[in-house]
């Protein structure tokens, strides 16, 4: 009996892999099959939208790349008259405050909110709801502070918004400081997968395209009728990607709206980021998954990648029981029929690599971006899924903990950027 | 001596192994050590080119410079002929 138990258990794990598979199997091949196509012409696209927009910047002690962006936002192509820049500065101890006011004094449209040690450093979503308050555009965007955007990004992003049912937008994000190191240049791979193609396919295919944060925005009255960002939350941007979804809106994927980010480059710092990231997702998973079975909003096919997309978390742990469960069934010989499906198993442990973006999505971004040699180092992410697996293992326990025990532990665990993307961005301007 | 079947087999799956994770791993070793990739992908200014791509465009560049100092003296003879004509 029991061993049949743990031979269901198994199978079913490996038909959620294979799922998951299939999943990003179509993705690859839906992005492959348009990128053939030449670009259709919305007609959204000929008209001249420009509404009035908020970029928010919550910034806590980013004093090493805060200048840089808030130098691009003074060089940005959108009409001057319609743009209002708010920095959040969340209870610094830098210099982040200071340098943000000199801009502020220089250039009108930048704005700066200083939050004090008792209001500050609660997390990205307080700091952006502080920011929120203060913003009197039609369309709300966010940049993170380690982020750098092309001139023109703000127009590609807002012109989307002229399609009323259009909720939300997201931008492309590209790793600036790649080529620093190994760590660097994983997650440049895993985000060549995840914007170039998985995004671009779900947007494609009109199922759940994802807020991720930054590089994107929302229509302020949407926003503020939602409540603003879910500061209970440790991905408040996913958490607000279903709820306006749920809403009956959608975000929209632009694909040429490119902006730089600055990647983790450590493998410390890929944990604290990756067990947030984890973390988030799995308390979004227990937020909205009944609410998105059971809304009439959203069409079947959105409730199934909804319903994936939510749980993606779930997947190395699955992996892992999958081995600790599957392996005694081989090796002990236990069962002899299920033999033939360790084959399925591999397939479904190989497709996984790639942190959830199956290695054929991180080929062929790699491929369609002109990236060939890149694609070489698509084995070396087989160490990044296993690295995923302890993180992704802690945040659930801790997770399963804080709900038993009701100690909610939400500390957010921000990212420190040193900076190290400047010298790529000063190589490619002094050309 | 010959090695036992077993002792075989066992040698066999080793050096098996050891081949798979060579032939897997060898281009990212080769790519590591010596990368060729033109990352980051340059977004700003110029679409769709690379890092690397700018060592060329440098020589181009080059040239456009010296187009433009031509222009300055040319623009600076201009200034200097109504002088000449008063």
């Amino acid at each position: 009996m029991f061993i049949e138990v743990l031979e269901i258990l198994f199978l079913f794990l490996t038909a959620v892999m294979i799922v998951y598979l299939a999943r990003h199997y179509i993705f690859t091949l839906t992005v492959l099959k348009n990128s053939r196509k030449k670009k259709a012409n919305p007609s959204f696209e000929s008209t001249i939208y420009r509404p009035t927009v908020s970029v928010l910047i919550p910034a806590r002690n980013e004093e090493r790349v805060i200048g840089r962006l808030l130098q691009r936002m003074t060089e940005l192509t959108y009409p001057k008259d319609k743009l209002q820049v708010i920095v959040v500065d969340d209870a610094s101890r830098d210099e982040t405050g200071k340098i943000a006011e000199q801009y502020s004094k220089a250039y009108n449209y930048i704005k700066v909110v200083h939050r004090s040690e008792r209001e500050g450093g609660r997390g990205k979503a307080s700091a952006l709801n502080a920011g929120l308050r203060c913003a009197d555009g039609e369309i709300v965007l966010c940049f993170d502070a380690d982020y750098y955007p092309q001139r023109d990004i703000v127009e590609k992003l807002v012109k989307e918004f002229a399609d009323p049912k259009v909720g939300a937008v997201q931008g492309r994000v590209v790793v600036l400081n790649e080529p620093q190191n190994l760590v660097t240049r994983l997650v440049s791979l895993e985000r060549i997968g995840g914007y170039r193609v998985d995004q671009e396919a779900r947007d494609k295919l009109n199922l759940i395209t994802q807020f991720g944060g930054t590089v994107g925005g929302f229509r302020r009255q949407l926003l503020e009728e939602l409540g603003g960002w879910d500061e209970q939350m440790l991905a408040e941007d996913t958490d607000l990607t279903f709820r306006v979804y749920l809403a009956g809106y959608k975000v929209k994927y632009v694909l040429d709206a490119e902006c730089y980010e600055e990647a983790v480059d450590s493998w410390r710092a890929y944990w604290k980021q990756r067990y947030r990231w984890a973390k988030g997702h799995m308390q979004c998973a227990f937020k909205h998954s009944l609410k998105l079975l059971k809304s009439d909003k959203l069409t079947c096919p959105q409730k199934i990648d909804g319903i994936l997309l939510l749980n993606v978390y779930f997947m190395p742990i699955m992996v892992l029981i999958s081995w600790i469960v599957g392996i005694p069934l081989f090796v002990l010989k236990f069962s002899q029929w299920l033999s033939p499906f360790w084959a399925a198993m591999l397939i479904s442990f190989y497709s996984a690599v790639g942190n959830f973006a199956p290695f054929y999505e991180v080929g062929v971004g790699a491929y369609l971006d002109g990236r060939t040699h890149a694609q070489w180092l698509i084995p070396l992410l087989v160490f990044a899924f296993l690295y995923n697996i302890p993180i992704c293992t802690k945040a659930f326990l801790d997770l399963l903990f804080s709900k038993v025990t009701g100690k909610v532990s939400n500390h957010w665990e921000k990212t420190t950027h040193f900076g190290n993307g400047n010298s790529y961005i000063m190589k490619s301007l002094n050309h | 001596m010959i090695p036992s079947p077993n002792l075989l087999s066992m040698i066999t799956v080793f050096f098996g192994i050891l081949f798979f994770l060579i032939l897997t791993f060898l281009p990212s070793i080769i790519e590591l050590k010596k990368p060729k990739d033109p990352g980051p992908r340059i977004i700003v200014e110029f679409d769709h080119t690379y890092l690397s791509d700018l060592e060329i465009e440098k020589n181009e560049e080059g040239e456009l410079k010296a187009n433009i100092s031509i222009l300055g003296e040319i623009m600076a003879i201009l200034t200097f002929l109504p002088d000449l004509e008063s």
